[in-house]
């Protein structure tokens, strides 16, 4: 028998184990995320048998344009041929017809520029589709920059790590260099110095 | 590929597929009549109602006529209103014309859409207009029949079928020819 413990453990066990894999991480953190993405729209999908007669002319409204209006649709517009049309429309909802028949009803009758949004066929689907290849070549071209930078910023990271130590050598290289200049100089200088001196003391003694 | 050319592609493919998109999308637009407006188009224009459209009314007479019952006669059926100039400029023609084609054996019908009853009325006894007129009270007719603005005449054969449409006001000269066409191709001379 499944007692009140056991779906817990069950999750805390796996949420240990997926804790260790960042592989598994990703495909879990992948799935939910698309879970939820379906849930949500299917959630926030409204179906037509679920609304009320108003609400179905309402939503009717909203999705056909009033054609003796400047981009008003029927909701928004007060011309009496709005007016007539929300009329027409609540006899056929009244009558059973689906929303797509209703739509199809007007579009006979007055064009496709009666549509709010156009149906997705034919050159029309380029409407629907724009936006997500937009949206995906978007989200592709923000990538390739984003991996483009990190890599950049490792290149440079090592590339400056590695200078460093070039930099290191050159210097000691340097400073061998000038201390040896150094002492040559200090020698020859100590010798004449030394050499003088000698002299000095010779010309002294004599 | 040159690092130059990428973003070059990257950014002016898509960029170029968008121009190409827009122009074609307006030019579509464009020959498909354009954004919605009151009779963009006067004179004959193409019929978008259904062929067999039909209604049943309760003329100003209180007798009931049926369009489809008027099969047989070309029948011209005109949306009008007492309010609107353009009916008001047209009415005389229209009494004259009815007057010389109900001999022939056309059929005119009246629909007043968009008004009142008592205006509808003095409307047609000031212009003594002889054919039937009806009021399309909730406007379902118009709608029927994708009426957008006023005057508006929809010409039906003998068949029953509506064949042709003419927006805004005729003339006693434009009214003749669509007749005189539609009557000549019912009695098989020439088309339609």
């Amino acid at each position: 028998m499944l007692t009140f413990d056991e779906p817990i453990a069950m999750w805390t066990r796996t949420i240990l184990l997926v804790r260790g894999h960042s592989k598994l991480r990703f495909w879990v953190g992948l799935v939910l995320a698309v879970s939820a993405v379906v849930f949500g729209v299917v959630g926030a999908c409204v179906w037509e048998e679920d609304l009320t007669t108003d609400q179905r002319v309402y939503q009717l409204s909203t999705q056909l344009m009033c054609p003796v209006c400047d981009g008003q649709t029927l909701d928004q517009s007060q011309a009496q041929l709005s007016l007539d049309m929300q009329e027409v429309i609540r006899r056929k909802v009244e009558d059973g017809e689906s929303n797509a028949e209703i739509r199809e009803y007007f579009v006979d009758r007055y064009g496709e520029v009666v549509l709010a949004s156009p149906n997705a066929g034919g050159f029309n689907l380029v409407v629907w589709v724009m936006p997500l290849v937009i949206f995906v070549g978007g989200a592709l071209l923000v990538g390739n920059a984003f991996l483009n930078m990190r890599r950049q910023r490792r290149a440079g990271s090592e590339s400056s790590v590695k200078g460093e130590a070039v930099d290191d050598v050159e210097a000691t290289v340097d400073v061998d260099d000038s201390l040896g200049e150094y002492l040559e100089r200090a020698d020859r200088e100590m010798t004449v110095a030394i050499g003088r001196r000698e002299m000095t003391k010779g010309e002294d003694k004599g | 590929m040159p690092s130059r050319a990428k973003p070059l592609l990257v950014v002016g493919i898509p960029l170029l597929i968008f121009v190409v998109v827009l122009v074609v999308g307006m030019v579509r637009s464009g020959r498909d009549g354009g954004p919605p407006g009151v009779n963009e188009k006067l004179g004959e224009v193409a019929v978008t109602t259904e062929k067999n459209a039909d209604f049943l009314v309760t003329t100003l007479d209180g007798r009931e006529l049926r369009l489809s019952d008027l099969r047989g006669s070309i029948v011209m059926v005109d949306f009008w209103s007492s309010w609107c100039p353009p009916c008001r400029a047209e009415a005389p023609v229209l009494v004259e014309a009815y007057e010389r084609w109900s001999k022939l054996g056309v059929e005119f019908v009246g629909i007043s859409i968009w008004d009142d009853e008592d205006e509808v009325r003095d409307f047609v006894m000031r212009h003594g207009i002889a054919y039937p007129n009806a009021i399309d009270d909730d406007g379902g007719i118009a709608v029927e029949f994708g009426v957008k603005g006023i005057p508006e005449k929809f010409f039906v054969n003998a068949e029953g079928e509506i064949v042709r449409k003419v927006n805004g006001p005729n003339t006693s000269q434009s009214l003749d020819e669509v007749l005189t066409e539609m009557s000549d191709a019912a009695i098989g001379i020439g088309g339609n």
